[in-house]
Order: structure tokens, then sequence, then C-alpha cells
């Protein structure tokens, strides 16, 4: 062995090292992307095999949907069902093992309830933050939200509402919410306020965005539901269509659907929009 | 008395020194200076986050050094037959066992201090950086997960001592300390399960019968666990700790005294 000999090894196999970094790295990519959430261990084993760790779990359980998910996102890959049911499972033991922990049931809120359309089961998860959040009217709030407007059961949002309302901190207006529901009609109006108040509680700014979009979009049905019933006031009919209102005078112009659809007048006489509140393809 | 405190010093600078102490400090400072950045990968729940990584590690570090550093210095002594030379001298042996338990104690309760110590400090930091939206932090929950927790740590280490009174092999020792460790922390749980009637779960009566002696038998180290309520700031009912502290006081007398006697009538090979 020769003195230059270790060294000149170590040069050659560092740079050997580098060389399969960058190889790993990409090869490591492809296998991230098609990354698979995997589903939790059920309740009772986890419970058993976390120890006197088990907010610790919960915390890594959650973390771990939570980069998957952005991870989706991020690589616009849509998430399909199954998927979404995983997310669920997982989202409910992180739950069960630490049930104060906020951020399941705001995520679950936030990616179950309006990306998944599974109220249901939102609900479900969010019944152990209403139970054990004593103190926090966001938990019955969701709940009342989802009942209204995806589940269309007022009275069971009306009582919801009246648990959230109840709780320290919380937004004068769910009362007076809480007892529309229950009075029926209303709802453009209901939804508009509901929205509002989901949007100023959400972090992500890109469900804001989506949540704003769409309360603008209710603004402007009820703003017409409005010029419709003026007009019937005034002219003693109803109008054949929103035209008519600005041609009447009774509106200036007639609101812009931000989902890009145009609003118009169904045969009941409600007010609605072409775009059936979802992204117009332009 | 002279005896005992001598033992228990020699026992505790003994440990001091050991490089499994140094070792998991090390480990516990780099862990600890993660918490910030890991803390932060959450939307909401900052602090309560901040505090379940804080007293996770104090707890895991804190249980691998009794775990390790128990068996070690108890162990060392038979394996090594200085046991011979130390039970020759003017030392009883019950001196011996509880020096050796108040020694290894004090080791457990100074590692807590400083451990709690960085972990507070860490905590302390991200909950300076965040605000209150993101959680409140609740300290004299904190003291009070971090104190019962290096009680539970001494009744294992006690159970370690109790081991080690009858077994002159270092594994032994350990691999029976970390069942009654893995026990004593599911065992409540269990129970609970069993009461509340598992729906669907046909449940063996012999199997029933087992858990409710285990109960008796085995330490319930849950009891001693108030993590949850250190994150999240939950009511925490005086009783509950009081009662957790006497428990484990009267277990771990039982240990050490049973120890003292198994080993005063021990004959060393």
């Amino acid at each position: 062995m020769r003195a230059t000999a270790l060294p000149a090894l170590l040069g050659a196999l560092l740079a050997g090292h580098a060389l399969l970094s960058v190889e790993l790295a990409s090869v490591r990519g492809a296998v991230a992307a098609r990354g698979e959430l995997a589903p939790p261990l059920p309740v009772v084993a986890l419970k058993l095999l976390s120890l006197e760790y088990d907010s610790l779990i919960a915390d890594l359980l959650f973390s771990r949907t939570l980069s998957f998910h952005g991870g989706q996102l991020n690589r616009r890959e849509s998430i399909n069902e199954d998927t979404y049911r995983i997310i669920y499972r997982r989202l409910d033991a992180a739950s069960a093992l630490d049930p104060y922990f906020v951020d399941p049931y705001y995520f679950g809120q936030a990616v179950l309830a309006w990306g998944a359309n599974m109220p249901r089961e939102t609900n479900a998860l969010l019944d152990r933050g209403r139970i054990h959040r004593a103190d926090d009217w966001v938990m019955p709030f969701f709940m009342g939200f989802n009942a209204f407007y995806f589940l269309r059961d007022d009275a069971q949002a009306a009582e919801y509402l009246m648990d959230a309302s109840q709780r320290p901190g919380a937004a004068p207006l769910l009362g007076l919410l809480a007892a529309r529901l229950a009075s029926k009609g209303g709802t453009t109006e209901v939804a508009v306020v509901f929205l509002d108040q989901l949007a100023a509680r959400t972090e992500d700014s890109v469900t804001r965005g989506q949540i704003r979009q769409r309360a603008d979009a209710l603004r402007g049905i009820r703003s017409l539901e409005l010029a419709v019933e003026h007009y019937r006031d005034a002219f003693g009919e109803a109008p054949r269509d929103l035209r008519v209102l600005v041609e009447r005078g009774v509106v200036p112009s007639l609101p812009v659907d931000p989902y890009g659809g145009t609003y118009y007048l169904r045969p009941d006489g409600s007010v609605w929009t072409t775009s059936d509140l979802r992204p117009v393809a332009r | 008395m002279r005896n005992l405190r001598a033992i228990a010093l020699i026992t505790f600078l003994e440990g001091l020194r050991s490089r499994v102490f140094f070792g998991l400090f090390l480990l516990a400072l780099t862990l600890f200076s993660a918490t910030y950045v890991l803390s932060y990968l959450f939307p909401r729940d900052v602090i309560k986050v901040a505090v379940d990584l804080g007293l996770g590690i104090v707890s895991l570090v804190g249980l691998v050094l009794t775990l390790f550093l128990g068996t070690q210095l108890l162990a060392k002594d038979l394996e090594r037959r200085t046991i011979h030379t130390v039970v020759a001298k003017a030392v009883s042996r019950s001196e011996y066992v509880v020096g050796k338990f108040a020694g290894l104690s004090f080791i457990i309760a100074c590692a807590m201090v400083i451990l709690g110590a960085f972990a507070g400090l860490a905590i302390w930091v991200v909950d300076l950086l965040t605000a209150d939206q993101y959680g409140v932090m609740h300290w004299q929950a904190f003291v009070v997960s971090l104190c019962t927790m290096t009680l539970m740590l001494v009744l294992l280490a006690s159970v370690i001592v109790f081991f080690s009174s009858f077994t002159s092999s270092t594994f032994v020792a350990l691999g029976l300390a970390l069942v009654v460790y893995l026990i004593g922390q599911s065992i409540e749980e269990i129970r609970n399960f069993l009461a509340s009637g598992a729906e669907g779960i046909a449940i063996n009566p012999v199997f029933e019968k087992i858990v409710a002696v285990a109960y008796y038998v085995f330490p319930n180290l849950a009891a001693f666990d108030f993590k949850m309520h250190a994150a999240h700031g939950l009511p925490l009912a005086a009783s509950a700790v009081v009662w957790a502290i006497a428990y484990g006081g009267v277990y771990t007398a039982v240990m050490v005294v049973a120890a003292a006697w198994i080993f005063g009538r021990r004959e060393f090979p």
C-alpha cells in the first residue's frame, strides 16, 4: 500500500457517492410521487401500541396525512375516493388518540367536507371535537354548516348552531343564524353569513379563496332575490327574466357571477346561475 | 446510615461518569433543537405539538436512562464479583440495596431536572415566537407532568433493583424491567377496554381473570402520565395527582424492601 493509495480511493468513493446521491434522488422522487397513504391500525391497537405517547402518535399520524395531501395538491393529482376514505380513517384515529387536538378537525372540515363530499363522516369526526373541546364554538359551528349546506338538514343545523352560540367567544351572529334556520326560508342569506364566518376561520389561502368565491356568488344571488321582491312590490308581477330588472331601473346592472356563469330566473321564480356554483370551463 | 449515604453517593457519581448518560444527553439536546422546526409543520396546534415533543423526548430519554443505568449500576457489582468486597466490609446487605436505589433515584431526578429544563426552554422559545391563536402554554401542568414522570421512573428503578436482587444477569434484569414497563403502561387501557364491554368481541373469562390479577401485581404506570393535560391545559384534578404519588410511593417501597429482604438471604457464587 503506497501512501497515496488510500486518499485516492477515498476520493474516488466520494465522487461515486455524490453521483449516486443525485441518481437516488431522482428515483426516490418517482417513488414518492406514487406514494400511498397507509390506512391506520384499529384504534384499540393504536392506543395499546402507543403506550404513553398517544398524543405524539396522533401528531405523527396527522402530519403524515397533511403532507401527503399537500403533495397530491402540489402535483395537481386528483385524490380518489379510496384515498379520501383512508384520510378520514387516519384523522379519526388521530383524534381518537388525542381528542383535544384541533388540527385534524379543521383539516377534516377543509378536505373531507368540501373536497371529498363526505359531510356525514366529517360531522362524525367533528362530534368528538364538539364533546371534548367543550369551550370551542368552532366545532359545532362547522357541524351546523355541514348539516345546513351539504346535508340540507336545517333542523339539525339549527341545533348545532344553538350549541355553538352558547360557547365562549362565539360570533354573536350564530344565535340569530340558528333562529333563522329554525324558522326556514332565507337560506341564501344564511349561507352568505355562514360562508363569511367560515372564510374568516380558514387558514389555508386556497381554501379561503374558494369559500370567498362561493360567498360572492351567493351574494349576487341574494341581491337579485331582493331586487325581484322589490320589482314585485313595485309592479305587482314577477319579472319575466333578470334583464327586465335593469331595463326598469330596479338595479343599475346585473352582478357578475365569480364562477363565470350568468344569473337567471328559474321557472319557480327563484334566482340561480348557469355556473351551478362551479367554475365554468372557458 | 453513613454507609447508606456513601453507597448512594458512589452510585450517583458512577452513573454520572457513565457514557450512557452523556450519549443520551447529546441525543436529547439534538431532539430539543428540532422541536422548533417540527412544531411549525402543524397549522394550528403548534404549542400542543411542541409540548408533546418536549415531554415525549424527556420521558423516552428518561426511560432509556433508567433501564440501562439501573441495570448497569446494580448488576455490574454482581457480574464483576465486586459485591464480595462490598459485602465483606461493614455494610449490611439491606444498606447496600437501599443505597444503590437511592443513588439511582438521585441520578434520575437530576437527569429529569436537566432534561425538563431543556424541554421547557425549547417550548418557551416556540411559545415566544407564536401568536396566541396557535395555542397557549400551561406551565403548571407541564411541571406537574414532569414531576409525576420522574416518580414513574423512580418506581421503575425500584423494579430494576428488585429484579437485580435475585438475578446476576444484566440482560435478564433489563428484559424483565422492560416487560413490567410495557404491561404497566397498557394494563389500565386493557382493563378499561374489557370493562367497556368490547362490542362483538367474545372475551375469554380466563383472560379477564388474568387482567384483573395483573392490575394488582403490576404497577399502573398510566396513572403517572399527565402529558396530555400539559399539552392542552386540561383541568388537573389534585386528587388524581395526590393518589398517583401515594400509590407510586407505596409500590416503590414494597419493591425496595422486598429487594433488600431477598438480597439478604442470597448466596453469592
